[in-house]
C-alpha cells in the first residue's frame, strides 16, 4: 500500500512537472477567462430573463449559474475528454509498453495524471471562480466555496471512473473522436451550463444517469446556499459504485486484449 | 536454473484486411523452443517477420501466447508477470518510451520508483548509470532535446536502474554512432562477466559473432539453428576459403575454383577445414614456382551461417 502511495505521489510529480513545463496551463488559464467573458456576457444581455430563469432553474442570476457549472465543465473536460488522448499519447510515445515492463499498475499512472489536471482545475476553480463570485455577489459567499469544493471532490470519482469508460470504448472501437462527442453532449444537455428541464423528458432522463447534473447541481447548491445537499450526495455515492464497476470490468478487458495483441502504440488493432 | 526458458511457445495473430474486414490468421510463433544461462549473451536472429519481436514481447510478459510456456528467472511469464518484471530489464524501442519535458534523471528516477526503489536509492543508482553510459552532462536536460543516440543510451540506463538479472534488448546499437556502440558492447560484455542474462536481438551479424556466446535463428515461428558461431558453422559444414591471386600462371590446379581478380589475372580458391596455420605452408608447396599476387583466407561468416539455416529450414 506504501509502495503504491509512493508510486502514485512520484507519478503525480512526473505529471505536473510535465504539465507545467509543457507551458499549456497559461493557456487553459487564458481560456477560462475568455470563457467566463463569454458566459458573464450572455448573462448580462439577457437581464430581463431572470423571472424566467429562476422558475426554469429554481436559482437567482443565470452568470453565477454558469460560473457555478464551470468546475465541473473543467474537471469533465479534464477526465472524459482528455483520458483517451492521453492513452494514445501515451501509446505513441512508448510509454504504455515501458511502464507495462514494471511491476506498476498502470492505472496508478492514469489515476496521477487525472489527479494533477484535477489539482490544476482546483487552483483555477479557488483562482478564478473565487473573484468573480466575490464580484458577482458579495463577499459573504466566498465561505460557500469550502463546500463547493467538498461537492467538487464528491463528484470526482464518479467523472474519473466515466472517463475510463469513455475511453476504454473509445480505444476498444478506434473511435478516438468519441470522448470529444461524448464531452460536447455532456457540455450542452446535462444540466451543467443551461438548466436540464429545458431539454425533452428523453435527454433529461438520460443525462441523469451521468454524473454530471448531479454533480454539477451539488457544486451549485453549495455556492448558493453553503450545503451540500445530502439526497445529491447519496447520488454520487451511488455513481462511484456503479461507474467504479464498470470502468473496471471495461479496463481489465482492455487490458487483457492489449496483452492478446500485443498493440501497446495503438491501445486496439 | 535457466534464466531463459521457453517451451512450445505458439502465437498466431488476427487481422483484418479488405472492404469486407476478411478474418487473416498470421502465425508468428509455431512451437519455438529456447533457453539462455545467466553470464551469457544469447543473439536472437532471423529475417523480419520471423517472430523474433514476437518472442522478446512474451518473454517481457507484454503478450501472451496461445500455447506453451515461458520462464524468466525461474518465474511463469503468465501466471508471475510482476516477479518476472522485477527481475528483467527491457529495451524494446531504445529512442522511446519517456517522459520527453523530463530530464534524464527525473526519468531514471522515476522508473527506478516503479521498480519498488526509493527515491534516494533511484537517484544514486541514476547518476551511476549516467556517469557509465557518457550521460552525466546531459542527465539534467530534458529529454526532448536528446539525440537518437543520447536516447538510445538513456533507454539502456533504465532497463538497468533495478539491476535485473535478465536483460532483453531489441537491437542495442541501432542508431548509435562507433564508439557509443563499442561502449554499449563493452558494458553489455561487462554485465555477462557480472552473471546477468543478456538476450539480444540484432540484424548487426558481426556484432551477434563478436558478442554473443550462443546464438539462436528463428525462421517463420521455429527455432532453425542454435548453438555458438562456432557450433553452428561446424553444423553447417561451413568451410574456409583461400585465395591466392596467381599471374601467368596455369588455367586449372586440381582441387580449387577459378575465377579473375580485380587486377585481372587468375585467381584460385582452394577450401578447406584446416587452419591457417597448417594449410597455407602446404598450398604454397603445391604452387611452388608460380608468381602469386595475393593469398587471403576467408573465414566463414555468420552470415553464412544465417542464410543456410533461414534458406534451409533444418534444426540441430
Amino acid at each position: 500500500m506504501s509502495s503504491s502511495l509512493s508510486k502514485f505521489l512520484a507519478a503525480m510529480e512526473v505529471e505536473l512537472k510535465e504539465v507545467w513545463r509543457s507551458g499549456e496551463l497559461i493557456f487553459v488559464f487564458v481560456l477560462l477567462y475568455f470563457l467566463q467573458g463569454v458566459f458573464a456576457l450572455i448573462g448580462l444581455s439577457m437581464p430581463k430573463e431572470e423571472d424566467l430563469f429562476l422558475r426554469l432553474s429554481g436559482y437567482r442570476d443565470s452568470v453565477l449559474y454558469q460560473l457555478a457549472g464551470l468546475p465541473v465543465l473543467m474537471v469533465s473536460l479534464v477526465f472524459v475528454g482528455s483520458m483517451t488522448e492521453y492513452l494514445m499519447l501515451m501509446g505513441r510515445r512508448g510509454l504504455v509498453e515501458v511502464i507495462a515492463t514494471t511491476p506498476t499498475d498502470r492505472r496508478i499512472q492514469l489515476a496521477a495524471h487525472s489527479t494533477s489536471l484535477t489539482v490544476v482545475t482546483v487552483v483555477y476553480y479557488l483562482s478564478l471562480t473565487a473573484p468573480s463570485i466575490a464580484l458577482r455577489s458579495g463577499l459573504q459567499r466566498l465561505g460557500n466555496l469550502l463546500p463547493a469544493l467538498l461537492a467538487l471532490a464528491l463528484g470526482l470519482l464518479p467523472l474519473l471512473f466515466l472517463g475510463f469508460t469513455i475511453a476504454n470504448i473509445a480505444l476498444r472501437f478506434r473511435a478516438w473522436a468519441f470522448s470529444e462527442l461524448v464531452n460536447s453532449l455532456i457540455f450542452t444537455f446535462t444540466g451543467i451550463l443551461y438548466p436540464l428541464v429545458i431539454f425533452p423528458p428523453l435527454v433529461q432522463a438520460i443525462s441523469r444517469l451521468l454524473p454530471h447534473p448531479h454533480v454539477a447541481e451539488a457544486v451549485r447548491a453549495a455556492v448558493y446556499y453553503g450545503l451540500v445537499a445530502p439526497a445529491q450526495s447519496w447520488v454520487l455515492m451511488l455513481m462511484i459504485l456503479g461507474y467504479g464497476v464498470l470502468a473496471s470490468i471495461l479496463y481489465s478487458s482492455l487490458e487483457r486484449g492489449i496483452r492478446r495483441r500485443g498493440a501497446y502504440e495503438a491501445p486496439v488493432q | 536454473m535457466k534464466a531463459i526458458e521457453a517451451k512450445g511457445l505458439t502465437k498466431t495473430y488476427e487481422s483484418r484486411i479488405g472492404p469486407f474486414s476478411q478474418k487473416r490468421l498470421i502465425r508468428a510463433l509455431d512451437g519455438l523452443d529456447m533457453e539462455a544461462g545467466y553470464g551469457s549473451i544469447t543473439g536472437l536472429l532471423g529475417p523480419n517477420g520471423a517472430g523474433k519481436t514476437t518472442t522478446v514481447k512474451i518473454l517481457a510478459t507484454l503478450l501472451t501466447p496461445d500455447s506453451g510456456e515461458a520462464r524468466v528467472a525461474g518465474f511463469d511469464v503468465l501466471t508471475e508477470p510482476d516477479q518476472v518484471r522485477r527481475r528483467m530489464g527491457v529495451v524494446l524501442d531504445a529512442t522511446r518510451g519517456f517522459f520527453l519535458r523530463l530530464t534524464g534523471r527525473e526519468n531514471l528516477v522515476y522508473f527506478g520508483m516503479l521498480h519498488d526503489m526509493s527515491r534516494e536509492e533511484a537517484g544514486r543508482r541514476a547518476d551511476r548509470l549516467l556517469e557509465q553510459l557518457g550521460l552525466r552532462d546531459a542527465g539534467g536536460r530534458q529529454v526532448e532535446g536528446y539525440s537518437t543516440g543520447m536516447k538510445a543510451r538513456l533507454s539502456i540506463c533504465r532497463a538497468l536502474m533495478h539491476e535485473p538479472e535478465v536483460l532483453i534488448f531489441d537491437e542495442p546499437t541501432a542508431g548509435l554512432d562507433p564508439i557509443s556502440a563499442k561502449e554499449v558492447r563493452d558494458l553489455l560484455r561487462g554485465l555477462r562477466r557480472e552473471g546477468v542474462c543478456i538476450l539480444l536481438t540484432t540484424h548487426n551479424l558481426w556484432e551477434a559473432e563478436a558478442l554473443c556466446d550462443r546464438i539462436v535463428v528463428i525462421n517463420r515461428g521455429r527455432v532453425v539453428a542454435a548453438g555458438s558461431s562456432e557450433q553452428l558453422k561446424a553444423t553447417y559444414g561451413l568451410k574456409r576459403v583461400v585465395e591466392v591471386e596467381v599471374f601467368d600462371g596455369p588455367a586449372r590446379i586440381e582441387g580449387a575454383e577459378v575465377g579473375v581478380g580485380e587486377r585481372g589475372n587468375r585467381v584460385f580458391r582452394f577450401i578447406t577445414e584446416q587452419e591457417p596455420g597448417e594449410y597455407i605452408p602446404i598450398l604454397m608447396e603445391r604452387l611452388r614456382g608460380l608468381k602469386i599476387g595475393y593469398v587471403k583466407v576467408r573465414e566463414p561468416s555468420l552470415e553464412d551461417v544465417f542464410i543456410r539455416a533461414v534458406g534451409e529450414r533444418s534444426e540441430l
